[in-house]
């Protein structure tokens, strides 16, 4: 009976996600651009819930729609923002832009219809306990690779933005 | 997780554990002694490394599967830290001269090498993107660390922008080869390709999205337009290790997907890899024959350099001596091109960025061990014997010939010829021209020369006798042999 709200919700998620997209790199306002990312993140998180991963779309909303935004909008608060007359991305190049991501994104589009038997998710995803111990066990090694890379991007940050000794 | 997998990736432990205390060591020591200290720390934490894990070994999985350590994973795990050494030693009087963080310098160097290890252990996709990750996270720093330089901004800016696109496009390709096999283990998706599952549309957009993206990360022509601004600005120490590091461990990733899983799809990609490499090794070298600046030349060269191993790739069909062929290549590339990019080291102390040909006037008088090295290293490159580089290339024309691409084998002997004029145009203004009226200063630097000078050596030795390293890359490529 409800079958139709699945592919609708889809839809709907998808909007938000490549059409708040464009806009974070077409946009000229830079609190805009940032609510706007704010906005695919929390599709994005529509998207795992659709998926049935209640556990990594809470996640997304928590880290990403919370802590990250707000991180980014403080960091648009406390530097100079200048008066732009363009936007970020894409100044002189949004029409060779709009080609090659067509020339992407058709064939990408038509051949994903083409997928014959997709894989369907173990129904696992949702449950915590179930996640923690993958991570722990199986993924383990890459989960602890992924924290050394934390690490040297920490180190990275500070070297970058250190204010020089003298 | 127990005693024996920790044990088994004791040398990545080793490394991190080797990052974290340079670190420490940084904030501790005053000035004067972390001179000293700190590249020796970073030299014998890699050394003890090397000597940490097996040399050759029969394959053994650890961490439920998700980590292999073969001979394939030896070998490149041996190259990585030997790279980093060589990094390491021609650093410490440039990064003085240009007030470079030395601590967080060799720290970055050696996450790195921590990320390209880990590609050479990978049995899954997951590892190896969080592999790639933590190899190149670590290099866009690198290339932006000469802060007050805005070249160095912009090649830390530009590697950024171009590597996040491309991790993006490969992580893209993942997500349809999951889709499509169902398990992200190499094997896994090894069997669903032999079974005949794998050949509709669709697999061709996963095939063509991890293609483009490990063709990014490696520099094949045309994803290269990152390559000449990033290794330009970025400072040369850091230019000779992200010219080397990220491209071999590109390569171990290419051998590992393609060959490793994607293999039994072959007609597929082959020939599209070889035309791949025939537009690289081409564009690669013309492009560099019009450079006046030395630095930007070397980084087209090394663009030039892709192309051939990526010929070897493409004569995978060709069986062990291809892939081994890669190998030796890679070692060899490693070697000579840091020991060449590491020679402008001595004009970059004083000078401006690179060197001018100009610059280059006389160096031989002024400079003679510097000179030599450079030169061995030019010749190494070209191609020409009793070098490395010789050796490697006609290992690759070997296999390439077996597989029957005769086309691509009389590309890499034209390019060869056409790359002779301007690695040799540089030593010509080195040993025959007279010094230029403003070149800059020479100042004192014996531990790059003593550096140099290992390596010069190695490129020659090996290339008299390079029986023992082509024996074990054909060990290293065993597990790709069917």
């Amino acid at each position: 009976m409800f079958d139709f709200l699945e592919p609708f919700f889809f839809a709907v998620f998808s909007l938000g996600i490549i059409g708040a997209g464009v806009c974070v790199v077409m946009l000229r306002r830079i609190t805009a651009q940032a609510l706007l990312m704010a906005l695919t993140f929390a599709s994005m998180a529509g998207m795992f819930l659709l998926l049935g991963a209640e556990t990594i779309a809470l996640f997304q909303v928590l880290i990403y729609v919370g802590a990250i935004t707000i991180l980014i909008l403080f960091g648009v608060m406390f530097t100079k923002q200048d008066d732009r007359g363009y936007a970020l991305f894409f100044q002189k190049q949004t029409p060779w832009a709009a080609a090659f991501t067509l020339v992407i994104a058709v064939p990408v589009v038509f051949l994903a219809f083409s997928f014959k038997d997709a894989i369907t998710p173990s129904g696992k995803g949702g449950d915590l306990i179930p996640l923690a111990g993958s991570l722990f066990t199986d993924y383990a090694f890459p989960f602890e690779i992924a924290s050394v890379l934390l690490l040297a991007a920490l180190v990275g940050a500070i070297v970058l933005v250190k204010r020089d000794e003298q | 997780m127990s005693l024996d997998d920790l044990n088994t990736v004791l040398p990545e432990v080793v490394v991190t554990a080797t990052a974290c205390l340079v670190l420490l060591a940084d904030a501790i020591l005053d000035r004067k002694l972390a001179r000293f200290w700190l590249p020796l720390l970073v030299v014998l934490g890699l050394i003890s490394a090397i000597f940490s894990g097996p040399i050759t070994v029969a394959s053994h999985t650890a961490f439920g599967g998700f980590v292999v350590v073969d001979t394939f994973t030896a070998f490149f795990r041996v190259l990585f830290c030997i790279l980093a050494i060589f990094a390491t030693i021609v650093a410490p009087e440039y990064l003085e001269r240009r007030a470079i963080p030395a601590g967080a310098f060799y720290a970055t160097i050696l996450f790195s090498t921590v990320g390209a290890m880990t590609i050479a252990l990978a049995t899954d996709l997951i590892t190896i993107f969080v592999g790639l990750e933590l190899m190149t996270i670590p290099i866009y720093v690198l290339a932006g660390m000469a802060r007050r330089d805005r070249y160095s901004n912009e090649a830390g800016l530009k590697y950024f922008l171009l590597g996040a696109f491309s991790s993006a496009m490969l992580l893209y390709g993942f997500a349809w080869l999951y889709g499509l096999s169902g398990t992200t283990t190499f094997v896994g998706i090894a069997e669903a390709v032999a079974k005949g599952g794998l050949t509709d549309g669709a697999t061709l957009v996963a095939l063509a999205l991890v293609t483009v993206g490990l063709a990014f990360k490696a520099a094949v022509v045309p994803f290269h337009q990152w390559t000449p601004d990033a290794y330009d600005g970025a400072p040369t120490p850091a230019t000779a290790f992200m010219s080397v590091a990220p491209k071999a461990a590109a390569f171990a990733a290419i051998l590992r997907i393609m060959i490793g899983s994607l293999g039994p799809l072959g007609l597929d990609w082959s020939a599209v890899f070889a035309i791949l490499a025939a537009i690289t090794m081409t564009g690669g070298n013309v492009v560099a024959l019009v450079q006046g600046n030395v630095k930007r030349m070397l980084a087209y060269s090394s663009i030039a350099h892709t192309g051939y191993i990526l010929a070897g790739v493409a004569a995978y069909q060709a069986g062990a001596s291809a892939s081994a062929a890669v190998l030796f290549y890679v070692f060899a590339y490693g070697i000579m091109n840091l020991g060449a990019f590491a020679c402008l080291i001595y004009l970059d102390l004083d000078g401006t960025r690179g060197a001018s040909l100009d610059e280059l006037n006389g160096f031989a008088r002024r400079q003679p061990a510097g000179a030599l090295a450079f030169a061995v290293f030019l010749i190494s490159l070209t191609g020409i014997p009793p070098t490395i580089g010789f050796v490697a290339k006609v290992f690759i024309l070997q296999p390439v010939l077996d597989a029957g691409l005769v086309w691509l084998a009389v590309a890499i002997a034209l390019n060869a010829a056409l790359a002779a004029f301007y690695y040799l145009r540089v030593v010509v203004h080195m040993y025959m021209y007279d010094v230029d009226a403003n070149a800059p200063r020479l100042l004192r630097t014996d531990l790059l020369s003593a550096g140099l000078g290992i390596a010069g050596l190695a490129v020659v030795v090996i290339g008299i006798v390079p029986d023992g390293l082509y024996r074990w890359a054909l060990q290293a490529a065993a597990p790709f042999v069917r």
